[in-house]
């Protein structure tokens, strides 16, 4: 058998600004063809990635747990912390919230948006130049068809309807 | 006592070999690969068909040294590879198991490729391993023993070529060209052959002075182009490279075990019997 010298290796993923852990997870695992049980295993951490992609935070990740995965994915823990609500914040893991207009520029879930206090879009206003934010969508306008959590949003849109979450943002509505 | 210990103590206990003799041994038994001539035209005629992306055949005996040639082709355009980072690995050499199906071969060239992912069903490992290929700039595939697949994984290999347009060499003995010939879809791509022959004449010589050289290197000159020698040479090895080297290392261990320096002429006849 030839030795081929190569490093076992998998695709590695740049994390967007902001983005939730379950989205970066997902993101990674996919062209990588990992389960959550797999990824789990090749960082040795066991079982928790799956939980994690739920929103399942508590118990917290710990430092170890988040080292082992940083290993695994090429991020640094201190990155993969960040895609964590800060301490302290309260979070509602249900229903799964977007703000289209956001994810037009950005495809990703960002973490800020399962935030409880949140529930507008900090960014986007209802009309250019209005005051009006943009109110956060928590199933689609176009079906009501609640989002799946961000670890599966492999096409960026809603899994009954097929409408995009990017177009979405023309039926949010102003907070 | 049984029989066999009987004739082991009347025989007595063979005598430790000297640690300098067992370090010769020791080099002898290593491959080694040597610059033939026929290697760096297989390997130019290989870089051709990279170019172009090409498919083809190279067919040869068994023991002509056509996987060692190939090897060589790997080892000549290694891998580059940043840390936890994809590789580029324009030359991918792989030897499928025996009665090879496409969930193997699909496997063989992901794990030769060291991609972390090595579960799932035969269509998850077909998917994965056109990306993979795809991802590490892979130019050229080589499947040593191609003779090993089944016919219906020949359309897998067919794919490969098809999809991602890389060069794909199948290398193997004249049975692979009789699995090839059954499937014109298969023998359509993969017309181009290039021949791995058997070493005659002044080529052999040249191979066996060569081996002498730069492969047995013993204390004292074997003479081994020397008619007599070449003679029990060519009637054991039938010019074939692969069993030269073996005989030729066969017979240089015995007769620096028998306590000679250089191959002796009756231990290279002793082994050249044993080959016919």
């Amino acid at each position: 058998m030839v030795d081929s010298g190569i490093q076992p290796w998998l695709f590695q993923i740049e994390p967007y600004e902001g983005e939730s852990l379950s989205h970066f997870l997902g993101r990674f695992r996919h062209p990588n063809h990992l389960t959550p049980s797999g990824l789990g295993q090749l960082a040795g951490i066991g079982a928790v990635v799956a939980r994690w992609e739920r929103f399942h935070l508590n118990p917290p990740p710990s430092q170890t747990e988040l080292a082992a995965l940083a290993k695994v994915v090429g991020v640094s823990a201190e990155r993969l912390a960040e895609m964590l609500p800060p301490k302290g914040v309260g979070m509602q893991w249900t229903p799964i919230r977007l703000c289209g207009a956001c994810y037009g520029e950005t495809p990703c879930h960002r973490m800020e948006w399962q935030y409880k206090s949140v529930w507008k879009c900090v960014k986007h206003s209802y009309l250019e130049g209005n005051r009006h934010q943009l109110k956060l969508v928590s199933k689609c306008p176009n079906c009501e068809a609640p989002f799946k959590m961000p670890a599966l949003w492999k096409d960026g849109a809603c899994s009954r309807c097929l409408m995009t979450f990017a177009e979405m943002a023309k039926l949010q509505k102003a907070a | 006592m049984t029989q066999a210990q009987e004739l082991a103590s009347v025989l007595g206990e063979f005598q430790p070999t000297e640690a300098q003799l067992q370090a010769e041994i020791d080099r002898l038994r290593k491959k080694a690969i040597m610059p033939l001539e026929q290697v760096s035209n297989l390997h130019t005629w290989l870089d051709g068909k990279r170019k172009s992306r090409q498919s083809c055949r190279v067919v040869g005996e068994s023991r002509t040294g056509k996987s060692v040639a190939c090897e060589a082709y790997f080892y000549r355009n290694k891998p580059q590879q940043a840390t936890g980072k994809k590789p580029i690995v324009p030359v991918v050499y792989i030897q499928p198991p025996q009665k090879c199906g496409a969930k193997d071969l699909f496997k063989d060239i992901i794990e030769f490729l060291k991609h972390r992912a090595t579960k799932g069903t035969i269509s998850d490992f077909r998917g994965r391993a056109l990306e993979i290929l795809q991802a590490c700039e892979v130019e050229i595939l080589i499947i040593d023993e191609a003779d090993r697949l089944k016919p219906e994984t020949f359309a897998d290999v067919r794919d490969i070529y098809d999809k991602l347009a890389i060069s794909v060499v199948l290398v193997g003995t004249d049975r692979l060209d009789a699995v090839i010939k059954c499937d014109e879809q298969v023998y359509n791509r993969f017309r181009a052959c290039h021949r791995f022959g058997k070493l005659s004449g002044e080529d052999f010589k040249k191979t066996v002075a060569l081996w002498e050289q730069q492969v047995l290197k013993l204390p004292v000159a074997s003479n081994l182009t020397s008619k007599e020698m070449l003679r029990i040479l060519v009637a054991g090895t039938e010019g074939y490279i692969g069993r030269m080297d073996e005989m030729l290392r066969e017979a240089a261990i015995r007769s620096l075990s028998s306590g000679y320096k250089k191959v002796e002429k009756k231990i290279l006849e002793e082994v050249a019997r044993e080959y016919k």
